[in-house]
Protein backbone atom coordinates (compact mmCIF):
# COMPACT_ATOMS: atom_id res chain seq x y z
CA UNK A 1 0.00 0.00 0.00
CA UNK A 2 2.89 1.93 -0.60
CA UNK A 3 2.92 5.31 -2.95
CA UNK A 4 6.38 5.32 -5.21
CA UNK A 5 6.77 8.99 -3.72
CA UNK A 6 7.44 7.57 -0.31
CA UNK A 7 8.74 4.22 -0.13
CA UNK A 8 10.71 4.57 2.69
CA UNK A 9 8.04 5.61 4.92
CA UNK A 10 5.96 2.48 5.93
CA UNK A 11 2.00 3.72 6.36
CA UNK A 12 0.31 2.26 8.83
CA UNK A 13 -2.74 3.55 8.69
CA UNK A 14 -4.48 4.89 5.65
CA UNK A 15 -8.67 5.43 4.93
CA UNK A 16 -9.51 5.99 1.20
CA UNK A 17 -12.38 8.20 0.46
CA UNK A 18 -14.03 6.82 3.79
CA UNK A 19 -17.78 8.48 4.46
CA UNK A 20 -20.27 7.58 7.05
CA UNK A 21 -24.08 8.66 7.68
CA UNK A 22 -26.23 8.63 10.33
CA UNK A 23 -29.76 8.60 8.79
CA UNK A 24 -29.51 11.90 7.35
CA UNK A 25 -26.53 12.97 8.76
CA UNK A 26 -23.54 13.06 6.84
CA UNK A 27 -20.63 12.64 9.97
CA UNK A 28 -18.07 11.40 7.55
CA UNK A 29 -18.11 12.86 4.17
CA UNK A 30 -15.22 11.53 1.60
CA UNK A 31 -12.40 11.56 3.89
CA UNK A 32 -8.80 10.30 2.96
CA UNK A 33 -5.84 10.80 4.86
CA UNK A 34 -2.81 8.55 5.87
CA UNK A 35 -0.43 7.86 9.08
CA UNK A 36 3.04 6.84 8.65
CA UNK A 37 4.93 4.61 11.02
CA UNK A 38 6.49 6.19 14.35
CA UNK A 39 4.43 9.77 13.05
CA UNK A 40 2.46 12.13 16.16
CA UNK A 41 -0.30 13.20 14.29
CA UNK A 42 -2.87 15.60 15.49
CA UNK A 43 -7.07 15.59 13.83
CA UNK A 44 -8.39 19.19 14.74
CA UNK A 45 -11.68 20.37 13.38
CA UNK A 46 -14.73 22.47 15.50
CA UNK A 47 -17.19 20.37 17.20
CA UNK A 48 -19.45 18.05 15.18
CA UNK A 49 -16.47 18.12 12.19
CA UNK A 50 -16.68 13.79 12.64
CA UNK A 51 -13.29 13.61 14.55
CA UNK A 52 -14.82 11.14 16.77
CA UNK A 53 -16.90 9.21 13.79
CA UNK A 54 -13.23 8.90 12.12
CA UNK A 55 -11.95 6.68 15.43
CA UNK A 56 -14.97 4.54 15.40
CA UNK A 57 -14.72 3.94 11.69
CA UNK A 58 -10.84 3.10 12.02
CA UNK A 59 -11.81 0.78 15.88
CA UNK A 60 -14.56 -0.89 14.11
CA UNK A 61 -17.20 0.71 16.35
CA UNK A 62 -19.21 1.38 13.31
CA UNK A 63 -19.02 0.04 9.28
CA UNK A 64 -18.36 2.45 7.11
CA UNK A 65 -20.80 4.06 4.52
CA UNK A 66 -18.33 4.13 2.07
CA UNK A 67 -14.93 3.82 1.17
CA UNK A 68 -11.62 1.60 2.50
CA UNK A 69 -9.63 1.43 5.81
CA UNK A 70 -6.01 0.07 5.04
CA UNK A 71 -3.91 -0.67 7.92
CA UNK A 72 -0.80 -1.93 8.02
CA UNK A 73 -1.47 -3.06 4.22
CA UNK A 74 -4.40 -4.78 5.25
CA UNK A 75 -7.95 -4.02 3.91
CA UNK A 76 -9.52 -4.16 7.53
CA UNK A 77 -13.03 -2.02 6.43
CA UNK A 78 -14.79 -5.80 6.76
CA UNK A 79 -12.93 -6.93 9.79
CA UNK A 80 -14.72 -6.80 13.46
CA UNK A 81 -13.65 -4.42 15.66
CA UNK A 82 -12.42 -7.26 18.31
CA UNK A 83 -10.17 -8.16 15.98
CA UNK A 84 -8.60 -4.71 14.93
CA UNK A 85 -8.24 -4.35 18.64
CA UNK A 86 -6.04 -7.22 19.15
CA UNK A 87 -4.03 -6.67 15.50
CA UNK A 88 -2.90 -3.28 18.00
CA UNK A 89 -5.33 -0.57 17.34
CA UNK A 90 -5.48 0.72 20.24
CA UNK A 91 -8.06 3.38 21.82
CA UNK A 92 -8.21 6.49 24.60
CA UNK A 93 -11.95 6.93 24.24
CA UNK A 94 -13.42 10.42 24.34
CA UNK A 95 -15.81 9.45 27.23
CA UNK A 96 -14.01 7.79 29.97
CA UNK A 97 -13.73 4.31 29.27
CA UNK A 98 -12.55 2.77 32.46
CA UNK A 99 -14.53 0.12 34.48
CA UNK A 100 -15.52 2.44 37.41
CA UNK A 101 -16.54 -0.10 39.76
CA UNK A 102 -13.75 -1.80 39.55
CA UNK A 103 -10.46 -1.50 41.25
CA UNK A 104 -6.86 0.03 39.28
CA UNK A 105 -5.54 -3.44 38.95
CA UNK A 106 -8.43 -5.22 37.47
CA UNK A 107 -8.98 -2.59 34.83
CA UNK A 108 -5.13 -3.21 33.86
CA UNK A 109 -5.71 -6.78 34.36
CA UNK A 110 -8.81 -6.65 31.74
CA UNK A 111 -6.53 -4.37 29.23
CA UNK A 112 -4.27 -6.97 29.88
CA UNK A 113 -6.17 -10.60 29.06
CA UNK A 114 -6.10 -10.64 25.28
CA UNK A 115 -2.58 -9.80 24.80
CA UNK A 116 -0.42 -12.02 26.93
CA UNK A 117 0.41 -16.32 25.83
CA UNK A 118 -2.51 -17.51 26.75
CA UNK A 119 -1.07 -19.52 29.91
CA UNK A 120 0.88 -17.37 31.38
CA UNK A 121 1.40 -17.15 34.91
CA UNK A 122 -0.58 -15.06 37.37
CA UNK A 123 2.94 -13.68 38.32
CA UNK A 124 3.45 -12.77 34.64
CA UNK A 125 0.02 -10.83 34.76
CA UNK A 126 0.79 -8.80 38.25
CA UNK A 127 4.15 -8.23 36.73
CA UNK A 128 2.74 -6.47 33.55
CA UNK A 129 0.28 -4.21 35.56
CA UNK A 130 2.98 -2.97 37.48
CA UNK A 131 4.91 -2.07 34.42
CA UNK A 132 2.01 -0.24 32.93
CA UNK A 133 1.43 1.56 36.59
CA UNK A 134 4.48 2.63 36.14
CA UNK A 135 4.93 3.66 33.01
CA UNK A 136 1.89 6.75 33.85
CA UNK A 137 3.35 7.32 37.36
CA UNK A 138 0.19 5.92 39.35
CA UNK A 139 2.15 3.71 41.48
CA UNK A 140 1.43 5.04 44.51
CA UNK A 141 -2.01 5.24 44.34
CA UNK A 142 -2.33 1.60 45.68
CA UNK A 143 -5.30 -0.76 44.27
CA UNK A 144 -8.65 1.66 45.05
CA UNK A 145 -11.89 1.33 43.10
CA UNK A 146 -11.56 3.29 39.99
CA UNK A 147 -14.54 5.40 40.54
CA UNK A 148 -13.16 7.09 43.34
CA UNK A 149 -10.07 8.30 41.24
CA UNK A 150 -9.87 12.19 40.27
CA UNK A 151 -10.76 12.91 36.25
CA UNK A 152 -6.92 13.27 35.43
CA UNK A 153 -6.44 9.43 36.90
CA UNK A 154 -8.87 8.23 35.32
CA UNK A 155 -7.50 9.66 32.14
CA UNK A 156 -3.69 8.19 32.22
CA UNK A 157 -5.58 4.83 33.65
CA UNK A 158 -6.75 4.50 30.54
CA UNK A 159 -3.72 5.44 28.84
CA UNK A 160 -1.73 2.68 30.74
CA UNK A 161 -4.59 0.27 29.57
CA UNK A 162 -4.57 0.96 25.90
CA UNK A 163 -0.64 0.45 26.30
CA UNK A 164 -1.19 -2.81 27.81
CA UNK A 165 -1.84 -4.28 24.13
CA UNK A 166 1.66 -2.59 23.01
CA UNK A 167 -0.29 -1.33 20.11
CA UNK A 168 1.11 -0.13 16.50
CA UNK A 169 -1.20 2.41 16.42
CA UNK A 170 -2.68 4.53 18.93
CA UNK A 171 -5.71 6.67 18.86
CA UNK A 172 -6.08 9.20 21.91
CA UNK A 173 -9.81 10.96 21.64
CA UNK A 174 -9.38 14.66 23.67
CA UNK A 175 -7.00 13.43 25.86
CA UNK A 176 -6.08 17.12 27.71
CA UNK A 177 -10.00 17.62 27.91
CA UNK A 178 -10.76 19.56 32.03
CA UNK A 179 -6.91 19.36 32.75
CA UNK A 180 -5.78 22.15 34.39
CA UNK A 181 -2.14 23.00 32.98
CA UNK A 182 -0.14 21.26 35.45
CA UNK A 183 -1.92 18.24 33.96
CA UNK A 184 -1.88 19.18 30.81
CA UNK A 185 1.98 19.55 30.62
CA UNK A 186 2.32 15.75 32.60
CA UNK A 187 0.14 14.33 29.82
CA UNK A 188 1.97 16.28 27.21
CA UNK A 189 5.50 14.78 28.14
CA UNK A 190 3.96 11.16 28.17
CA UNK A 191 2.54 11.57 24.97
CA UNK A 192 5.82 12.66 23.84
CA UNK A 193 7.56 9.91 25.76
CA UNK A 194 5.13 7.13 24.01
CA UNK A 195 5.67 8.94 20.60
CA UNK A 196 10.23 8.78 21.20
CA UNK A 197 9.60 4.96 22.18
CA UNK A 198 8.66 4.49 18.60
CA UNK A 199 4.86 4.60 19.05
CA UNK A 200 2.43 5.48 16.14
CA UNK A 201 0.08 8.24 17.43
CA UNK A 202 -2.80 10.01 16.30
CA UNK A 203 -4.36 12.18 18.58
CA UNK A 204 -8.20 14.39 18.69
CA UNK A 205 -7.74 17.34 20.93
CA UNK A 206 -9.39 21.28 21.18
CA UNK A 207 -7.02 22.77 23.23
CA UNK A 208 -4.68 24.55 20.99
CA UNK A 209 -1.54 24.86 23.12
CA UNK A 210 -1.18 21.05 23.88
CA UNK A 211 -1.36 20.25 19.92
CA UNK A 212 1.22 22.90 19.56
CA UNK A 213 3.12 21.40 22.21
CA UNK A 214 3.22 18.05 20.44
CA UNK A 215 1.61 17.45 17.25
CA UNK A 216 4.09 17.56 14.31
CA UNK A 217 1.33 16.79 11.79
CA UNK A 218 -2.06 18.41 11.53
CA UNK A 219 -5.18 17.19 9.72
CA UNK A 220 -7.79 19.29 9.92
CA UNK A 221 -11.85 18.42 9.38
CA UNK A 222 -14.70 20.30 8.65
CA UNK A 223 -18.19 19.23 7.97
CA UNK A 224 -17.02 15.54 8.04
CA UNK A 225 -14.21 16.61 4.94
CA UNK A 226 -10.68 17.04 5.12
CA UNK A 227 -10.53 20.82 5.62
CA UNK A 228 -6.68 21.26 5.57
CA UNK A 229 -3.26 19.42 6.08
CA UNK A 230 0.08 19.67 7.32
CA UNK A 231 3.04 21.46 9.95
CA UNK A 232 1.34 22.51 12.80
CA UNK A 233 2.81 25.66 12.20
CA UNK A 234 1.61 26.42 8.92
CA UNK A 235 -1.93 25.23 9.87
CA UNK A 236 -2.05 28.11 12.36
CA UNK A 237 -1.25 30.59 9.91
CA UNK A 238 -3.75 29.43 7.43
CA UNK A 239 -6.39 31.95 7.80
CA UNK A 240 -9.50 29.60 6.58
CA UNK A 241 -8.89 27.57 9.31
CA UNK A 242 -8.44 30.10 11.74
CA UNK A 243 -12.20 31.28 10.23
CA UNK A 244 -13.57 28.20 10.78
CA UNK A 245 -12.80 27.63 14.67
CA UNK A 246 -13.80 31.57 15.14
CA UNK A 247 -16.29 31.78 17.66
CA UNK A 248 -15.22 28.73 19.69
CA UNK A 249 -13.39 29.28 22.83
CA UNK A 250 -9.84 27.65 22.65
CA UNK A 251 -8.96 25.12 25.16
CA UNK A 252 -12.28 24.11 25.93
CA UNK A 253 -13.93 21.43 26.84
CA UNK A 254 -16.90 19.58 25.90
CA UNK B 1 -6.82 -9.50 46.92
CA UNK B 2 -5.92 -10.79 50.32
CA UNK B 3 -4.74 -14.08 51.32
CA UNK B 4 -7.06 -14.16 54.14
CA UNK B 5 -9.15 -16.31 54.99
CA UNK B 6 -12.61 -14.78 54.02
CA UNK B 7 -15.72 -15.28 55.02
CA UNK B 8 -17.08 -16.49 51.81
CA UNK B 9 -14.79 -19.38 52.39
CA UNK B 10 -15.60 -20.07 55.74
CA UNK B 11 -19.22 -20.17 54.99
CA UNK B 12 -18.81 -22.84 51.80
CA UNK B 13 -16.83 -25.13 53.96
CA UNK B 14 -19.73 -25.04 56.47
CA UNK B 15 -22.53 -25.48 53.91
CA UNK B 16 -20.27 -28.60 53.12
CA UNK B 17 -20.05 -30.17 56.27
CA UNK B 18 -23.71 -29.35 56.69
CA UNK B 19 -24.48 -30.56 53.12
CA UNK B 20 -22.49 -34.10 53.83
CA UNK B 21 -23.31 -34.62 57.29
CA UNK B 22 -27.46 -33.68 56.69
CA UNK B 23 -28.72 -37.22 56.47
CA UNK B 24 -27.01 -38.48 59.63
CA UNK B 25 -29.60 -35.93 61.83
CA UNK B 26 -31.90 -35.85 59.42
CA UNK B 27 -34.99 -38.17 58.68
CA UNK B 28 -35.60 -39.67 55.03
CA UNK B 29 -38.46 -36.44 54.40
CA UNK B 30 -35.93 -33.84 55.16
CA UNK B 31 -33.02 -35.64 53.32
CA UNK B 32 -35.59 -35.90 49.91
CA UNK B 33 -36.44 -31.68 50.39
CA UNK B 34 -32.98 -30.96 50.63
CA UNK B 35 -32.30 -32.61 47.28
CA UNK B 36 -34.63 -30.79 46.10
CA UNK B 37 -33.78 -27.58 47.64
CA UNK B 38 -30.15 -28.06 46.13
CA UNK B 39 -31.61 -28.02 42.96
CA UNK B 40 -32.94 -24.95 43.14
CA UNK B 41 -29.52 -23.88 43.89
CA UNK B 42 -28.30 -24.89 40.71
CA UNK B 43 -31.22 -23.58 38.69
CA UNK B 44 -29.91 -19.86 40.47
CA UNK B 45 -26.42 -20.99 39.79
CA UNK B 46 -26.82 -20.67 36.04
CA UNK B 47 -28.78 -17.45 37.05
CA UNK B 48 -25.89 -16.27 39.00
CA UNK B 49 -23.06 -17.29 36.10
CA UNK B 50 -25.32 -15.81 33.05
CA UNK B 51 -26.76 -12.54 34.77
CA UNK B 52 -24.44 -12.02 37.91
CA UNK B 53 -20.97 -12.64 35.80
CA UNK B 54 -21.55 -11.65 32.51
CA UNK B 55 -23.95 -9.52 33.01
CA UNK B 56 -26.89 -10.68 30.76
CA UNK B 57 -30.04 -10.75 32.92
CA UNK B 58 -32.22 -13.40 31.03
CA UNK B 59 -35.47 -15.13 32.26
CA UNK B 60 -34.35 -18.29 29.79
CA UNK B 61 -33.21 -20.37 32.84
CA UNK B 62 -36.85 -21.77 33.04
CA UNK B 63 -36.75 -22.30 29.37
CA UNK B 64 -33.82 -24.63 29.76
CA UNK B 65 -35.06 -25.71 33.04
CA UNK B 66 -38.16 -27.00 31.35
CA UNK B 67 -36.94 -28.32 27.98
CA UNK B 68 -34.30 -30.55 30.01
CA UNK B 69 -36.94 -31.79 32.05
CA UNK B 70 -39.04 -33.14 29.59
CA UNK B 71 -36.94 -34.10 27.35
CA UNK B 72 -35.96 -36.58 30.12
CA UNK B 73 -39.30 -37.16 30.73
CA UNK B 74 -39.84 -38.52 27.12
CA UNK B 75 -36.87 -40.40 26.48
CA UNK B 76 -36.95 -42.27 29.66
CA UNK B 77 -40.57 -42.60 29.21
CA UNK B 78 -40.41 -44.07 25.19
CA UNK B 79 -37.39 -46.01 25.59
CA UNK B 80 -38.54 -47.28 28.82
CA UNK B 81 -34.80 -48.48 29.72
CA UNK B 82 -33.91 -47.35 33.18
CA UNK B 83 -30.60 -48.51 32.69
CA UNK B 84 -29.87 -45.96 30.67
CA UNK B 85 -31.34 -42.94 32.36
CA UNK B 86 -27.92 -41.23 32.42
CA UNK B 87 -27.52 -41.34 29.10
CA UNK B 88 -30.55 -39.91 28.67
CA UNK B 89 -30.07 -37.16 31.51
CA UNK B 90 -26.23 -36.29 29.58
CA UNK B 91 -28.96 -36.18 26.08
CA UNK B 92 -31.44 -34.00 27.75
CA UNK B 93 -28.88 -31.16 29.06
CA UNK B 94 -27.47 -31.28 25.50
CA UNK B 95 -30.83 -30.05 24.25
CA UNK B 96 -31.45 -27.48 26.87
CA UNK B 97 -27.55 -26.59 26.01
CA UNK B 98 -28.05 -26.50 21.98
CA UNK B 99 -31.55 -24.61 22.43
CA UNK B 100 -29.51 -21.80 24.40
CA UNK B 101 -26.89 -22.06 22.59
CA UNK B 102 -29.23 -21.34 18.86
CA UNK B 103 -31.44 -18.58 20.98
CA UNK B 104 -28.10 -16.56 22.09
CA UNK B 105 -26.67 -17.42 18.97
CA UNK B 106 -29.91 -15.00 17.25
CA UNK B 107 -29.84 -12.67 20.18
CA UNK B 108 -26.12 -11.14 20.47
CA UNK B 109 -25.14 -11.78 16.93
CA UNK B 110 -28.29 -9.84 16.16
CA UNK B 111 -27.32 -7.13 18.10
CA UNK B 112 -29.82 -7.50 21.20
CA UNK B 113 -28.91 -7.07 24.38
CA UNK B 114 -29.82 -5.67 28.14
CA UNK B 115 -33.85 -5.48 28.72
CA UNK B 116 -34.34 -6.56 25.30
CA UNK B 117 -32.77 -10.05 26.42
CA UNK B 118 -34.54 -9.70 28.98
CA UNK B 119 -37.95 -9.74 27.28
CA UNK B 120 -37.32 -12.42 24.57
CA UNK B 121 -36.38 -15.03 27.19
CA UNK B 122 -39.23 -14.32 29.32
CA UNK B 123 -41.53 -14.56 26.27
CA UNK B 124 -39.59 -17.96 25.42
CA UNK B 125 -39.98 -19.26 28.48
CA UNK B 126 -44.03 -18.28 28.40
CA UNK B 127 -44.87 -19.73 25.08
CA UNK B 128 -43.33 -22.92 25.65
CA UNK B 129 -45.21 -22.92 29.19
CA UNK B 130 -48.45 -21.92 26.98
CA UNK B 131 -47.81 -24.33 24.49
CA UNK B 132 -47.11 -26.94 26.66
CA UNK B 133 -50.40 -26.56 28.73
CA UNK B 134 -52.59 -26.97 25.86
CA UNK B 135 -50.98 -30.64 24.93
CA UNK B 136 -53.93 -31.96 26.93
CA UNK B 137 -55.33 -34.40 23.45
CA UNK B 138 -54.47 -37.78 22.75
CA UNK B 139 -53.10 -36.23 19.32
CA UNK B 140 -50.27 -34.75 21.27
CA UNK B 141 -47.72 -37.40 22.30
CA UNK B 142 -43.52 -37.72 21.66
CA UNK B 143 -42.64 -41.32 20.56
CA UNK B 144 -45.66 -42.60 22.50
CA UNK B 145 -45.16 -40.37 25.50
CA UNK B 146 -48.80 -38.34 26.11
CA UNK B 147 -47.71 -34.89 26.61
CA UNK B 148 -50.56 -34.10 28.86
CA UNK B 149 -51.16 -30.67 28.66
CA UNK B 150 -51.81 -28.56 31.48
CA UNK B 151 -51.07 -32.16 34.33
CA UNK B 152 -48.14 -32.73 32.61
CA UNK B 153 -46.22 -36.19 32.63
CA UNK B 154 -46.35 -38.64 35.46
CA UNK B 155 -44.34 -41.75 36.27
CA UNK B 156 -40.68 -40.85 34.85
CA UNK B 157 -38.46 -42.55 36.51
CA UNK B 158 -35.57 -41.78 38.58
CA UNK B 159 -31.43 -41.94 37.65
CA UNK B 160 -30.34 -45.76 37.83
CA UNK B 161 -26.73 -46.88 38.01
CA UNK B 162 -26.95 -50.26 36.35
CA UNK B 163 -30.05 -51.83 37.54
CA UNK B 164 -30.18 -49.52 40.88
CA UNK B 165 -32.59 -46.66 40.90
CA UNK B 166 -31.14 -43.92 42.55
CA UNK B 167 -33.49 -42.96 45.23
CA UNK B 168 -32.99 -41.57 49.03
CA UNK B 169 -30.04 -40.64 50.41
CA UNK B 170 -28.01 -41.49 47.34
CA UNK B 171 -30.26 -39.41 45.33
CA UNK B 172 -29.45 -36.42 47.89
CA UNK B 173 -25.63 -36.73 47.60
CA UNK B 174 -25.62 -37.84 43.30
CA UNK B 175 -27.44 -34.07 43.65
CA UNK B 176 -24.88 -32.47 46.18
CA UNK B 177 -22.47 -33.86 44.06
CA UNK B 178 -24.02 -32.13 41.05
CA UNK B 179 -24.45 -29.02 42.74
CA UNK B 180 -21.08 -29.10 43.93
CA UNK B 181 -19.49 -29.89 40.75
CA UNK B 182 -21.43 -26.84 39.01
CA UNK B 183 -20.44 -24.75 41.61
CA UNK B 184 -16.66 -25.53 41.82
CA UNK B 185 -16.64 -25.30 38.03
CA UNK B 186 -18.42 -21.83 38.22
CA UNK B 187 -15.75 -20.38 40.67
CA UNK B 188 -12.83 -21.84 38.54
CA UNK B 189 -14.23 -20.12 35.74
CA UNK B 190 -14.28 -16.59 37.81
CA UNK B 191 -11.31 -17.14 39.43
CA UNK B 192 -9.20 -17.91 36.52
CA UNK B 193 -7.96 -15.45 34.16
CA UNK B 194 -10.96 -16.39 32.06
CA UNK B 195 -13.12 -14.35 34.47
CA UNK B 196 -11.65 -11.09 33.49
CA UNK B 197 -13.35 -12.17 30.04
CA UNK B 198 -16.56 -12.17 31.94
CA UNK B 199 -16.18 -9.43 34.31
CA UNK B 200 -15.18 -7.34 31.04
CA UNK B 201 -18.42 -7.71 29.21
CA UNK B 202 -20.20 -7.49 32.43
CA UNK B 203 -19.39 -3.82 33.35
CA UNK B 204 -18.78 -2.28 29.57
CA UNK B 205 -19.68 -4.00 26.11
CA UNK B 206 -18.25 -0.86 24.26
CA UNK B 207 -15.21 -0.87 25.70
CA UNK B 208 -14.39 -4.05 26.61
CA UNK B 209 -14.97 -4.61 22.29
CA UNK B 210 -12.07 -2.02 22.34
CA UNK B 211 -9.51 -4.21 24.52
CA UNK B 212 -10.20 -7.23 22.05
CA UNK B 213 -12.90 -8.93 23.78
CA UNK B 214 -15.03 -10.98 21.39
CA UNK B 215 -18.49 -9.47 22.95
CA UNK B 216 -21.39 -11.64 20.96
CA UNK B 217 -19.34 -14.94 21.14
CA UNK B 218 -18.70 -15.33 24.58
CA UNK B 219 -21.90 -13.99 25.66
CA UNK B 220 -23.32 -16.84 23.24
CA UNK B 221 -21.41 -19.42 25.17
CA UNK B 222 -21.69 -18.05 28.43
CA UNK B 223 -25.77 -18.27 27.76
CA UNK B 224 -25.08 -21.53 26.68
CA UNK B 225 -23.14 -23.03 29.38
CA UNK B 226 -26.74 -21.45 31.60
CA UNK B 227 -29.08 -23.61 29.37
CA UNK B 228 -26.27 -26.88 30.47
CA UNK B 229 -26.87 -25.96 34.12
CA UNK B 230 -30.52 -24.87 33.83
CA UNK B 231 -31.24 -28.01 32.11
CA UNK B 232 -29.52 -29.91 34.20
CA UNK B 233 -31.68 -28.86 37.29
CA UNK B 234 -34.58 -29.46 35.16
CA UNK B 235 -33.49 -33.18 34.58
CA UNK B 236 -32.35 -33.49 38.69
CA UNK B 237 -35.94 -31.97 39.38
CA UNK B 238 -38.14 -34.83 37.11
CA UNK B 239 -36.25 -37.84 38.27
CA UNK B 240 -36.72 -36.42 41.99
CA UNK B 241 -40.38 -35.56 41.87
CA UNK B 242 -41.24 -37.80 38.89
CA UNK B 243 -43.37 -35.50 37.55
CA UNK B 244 -43.37 -32.48 35.25
CA UNK B 245 -45.81 -29.98 34.21
CA UNK B 246 -45.71 -26.73 32.37
CA UNK B 247 -45.62 -24.75 35.35
CA UNK B 248 -41.87 -25.24 35.27
CA UNK B 249 -41.46 -22.83 32.39
CA UNK B 250 -44.04 -20.32 34.17
CA UNK B 251 -44.07 -16.86 35.10
CA UNK B 252 -42.78 -18.31 39.00
CA UNK B 253 -40.13 -20.26 38.02
CA UNK B 254 -38.99 -17.44 35.84
CA UNK B 255 -38.53 -15.03 38.09
CA UNK B 256 -37.83 -17.03 41.23
CA UNK B 257 -34.24 -17.59 40.14
CA UNK B 258 -33.89 -13.69 39.59
CA UNK B 259 -35.18 -13.14 42.63
CA UNK B 260 -32.74 -15.10 44.43
CA UNK B 261 -29.98 -14.22 43.37
CA UNK B 262 -30.88 -10.28 43.06
CA UNK B 263 -31.69 -10.91 47.31
CA UNK B 264 -28.21 -13.56 47.77
CA UNK B 265 -25.95 -11.28 45.76
CA UNK B 266 -25.43 -11.08 42.07
CA UNK B 267 -21.98 -11.12 41.37
CA UNK B 268 -21.59 -14.17 44.18
CA UNK B 269 -21.78 -17.42 43.71
CA UNK B 270 -21.44 -18.60 47.23
CA UNK B 271 -23.85 -16.21 48.03
CA UNK B 272 -26.78 -17.33 45.18
CA UNK B 273 -26.13 -20.98 46.20
CA UNK B 274 -26.34 -20.70 50.07
CA UNK B 275 -29.72 -18.13 49.35
CA UNK B 276 -31.01 -20.41 47.36
CA UNK B 277 -30.96 -22.97 49.75
CA UNK B 278 -32.16 -20.91 52.71
CA UNK B 279 -35.24 -19.34 50.25
CA UNK B 280 -36.35 -23.01 49.43
CA UNK B 281 -36.71 -24.39 53.05
CA UNK B 282 -37.75 -20.84 54.21
CA UNK B 283 -40.89 -20.78 51.82
CA UNK B 284 -41.44 -24.92 52.23
CA UNK B 285 -41.51 -24.81 55.75
CA UNK B 286 -43.85 -22.12 56.03
CA UNK B 287 -46.01 -24.18 53.06
CA UNK B 288 -45.65 -26.94 55.05
CA UNK B 289 -47.13 -25.16 58.20
CA UNK B 290 -50.26 -24.01 56.49
CA UNK B 291 -49.26 -20.44 56.49
CA UNK B 292 -51.00 -18.40 53.83
CA UNK B 293 -48.86 -15.81 54.09
CA UNK B 294 -45.69 -17.73 53.75
CA UNK B 295 -44.97 -16.05 49.94
CA UNK B 296 -45.80 -12.46 51.32
CA UNK B 297 -43.79 -12.71 53.95
CA UNK B 298 -40.93 -13.85 51.66
CA UNK B 299 -41.86 -11.37 49.19
CA UNK B 300 -41.79 -8.69 51.56
CA UNK B 301 -38.37 -9.24 52.68
CA UNK B 302 -37.20 -10.06 49.46
CA UNK B 303 -38.08 -6.26 48.65
CA UNK B 304 -36.84 -5.22 51.58
CA UNK B 305 -33.60 -7.34 51.05
CA UNK B 306 -33.20 -5.98 47.47
CA UNK B 307 -33.97 -2.43 48.34
CA UNK B 308 -31.58 -1.46 51.56
CA UNK B 309 -28.80 -4.22 50.57
CA UNK B 310 -28.44 -3.71 46.59
CA UNK B 311 -24.91 -5.86 46.58
CA UNK B 312 -27.25 -8.87 48.26
CA UNK B 313 -27.82 -10.02 51.48
CA UNK B 314 -25.92 -12.97 51.98
CA UNK B 315 -22.70 -10.83 50.27
CA UNK B 316 -23.73 -7.76 53.09
CA UNK B 317 -23.31 -10.25 55.71
CA UNK B 318 -20.05 -11.87 54.23
CA UNK B 319 -18.78 -8.00 54.22
CA UNK B 320 -19.79 -7.70 57.97
CA UNK B 321 -18.24 -11.00 58.48
CA UNK B 322 -14.92 -9.93 56.98
CA UNK B 323 -14.53 -7.07 58.93
CA UNK B 324 -15.10 -8.70 61.64
CA UNK B 325 -12.12 -10.70 61.27
CA UNK B 326 -10.62 -7.77 59.98
CA UNK B 327 -11.29 -5.89 62.98
CA UNK B 328 -10.33 -9.11 65.51
CA UNK B 329 -7.09 -10.21 63.74
CA UNK B 330 -5.94 -6.41 64.03
CA UNK B 331 -6.24 -5.89 67.37
CA UNK B 332 -4.79 -9.20 68.31
CA UNK B 333 -1.77 -7.49 66.37
CA UNK B 334 -2.09 -4.20 67.42
N1 LIG C 1 -24.06 7.33 16.71
C1 LIG C 1 -24.45 8.45 16.07
N2 LIG C 1 -25.71 8.56 15.62
C2 LIG C 1 -26.11 9.70 14.98
N3 LIG C 1 -25.32 10.74 14.77
C3 LIG C 1 -24.06 10.70 15.20
C4 LIG C 1 -23.56 9.54 15.89
N4 LIG C 1 -22.25 9.78 16.21
C5 LIG C 1 -21.98 11.01 15.75
N5 LIG C 1 -23.05 11.57 15.15
C6 LIG C 1 -23.10 12.89 14.51
O1 LIG C 1 -22.02 12.97 13.63
C7 LIG C 1 -21.47 14.28 13.65
C8 LIG C 1 -19.98 14.19 13.98
O2 LIG C 1 -19.84 13.80 15.35
P1 LIG C 1 -18.45 13.51 16.03
O3 LIG C 1 -18.71 13.03 17.38
O4 LIG C 1 -17.65 12.63 15.13
O5 LIG C 1 -17.79 14.96 16.07
P2 LIG C 1 -16.43 15.43 16.73
O6 LIG C 1 -15.64 16.05 15.65
O7 LIG C 1 -15.78 14.32 17.48
O8 LIG C 1 -16.94 16.56 17.72
P3 LIG C 1 -16.44 16.98 19.18
O9 LIG C 1 -15.28 17.88 18.98
O10 LIG C 1 -17.59 17.71 19.74
O11 LIG C 1 -16.10 15.75 19.93
C9 LIG C 1 -22.27 15.06 14.65
O12 LIG C 1 -23.25 15.79 13.95
C10 LIG C 1 -22.91 14.01 15.50
O13 LIG C 1 -24.13 14.46 16.01
MG1 LIG D 1 -15.37 13.98 19.49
Amino acid sequence: MRTIKDTNEETVLKLENVSKNFGGIQAVDDFSFEVKKGELRCLIGPNGAGKTTVFNLITGVYPVSEGKIIYKGEDITKMPAYKRSRNGIAIKMQIPGVYESLTLRDNLKIACYNFLTPHCKRRELEKAVDELIAMVGLESLGDPIVGNLSHGQQQWLEIAMTLAAKPDLLLLDELAAGFGPEETAFTAKLVKMLHEQGLTILFIDHDMDFVREIAQKVTVMHFGKKFAEGEMSDIEQNEDVQTIYLGRSQGGDN
Amino acid sequence: MARAIKAENIVAAGFLVFAFTLPLFKGAYSVSMFAHYYIVAILALSMSLVWGYCGVFSFGAAAFYGVGAYAYAILSLSAGETALTPLYMLVAVLISTLLAAVIGYFMFYGGINDVFVALITLCVSLVLETFMAQTAGSQWSIAGVQLGGYNGINGIPTIHFGNQAITGIPFYYFVLFILLAVYIVLRMIKHRKAGYTLIAIRENRARSLLFGYNIEFIQMIVFALGGTVAGMAGVLYTAWGGYITPNSMGLIQATIPVVIVAAGGRKNMTAALVFAVIYAWFTQTLSATGSEYGNIIVGVSLIIAILFVPNGFIVAVFDWIDKFIGWATGKKKG
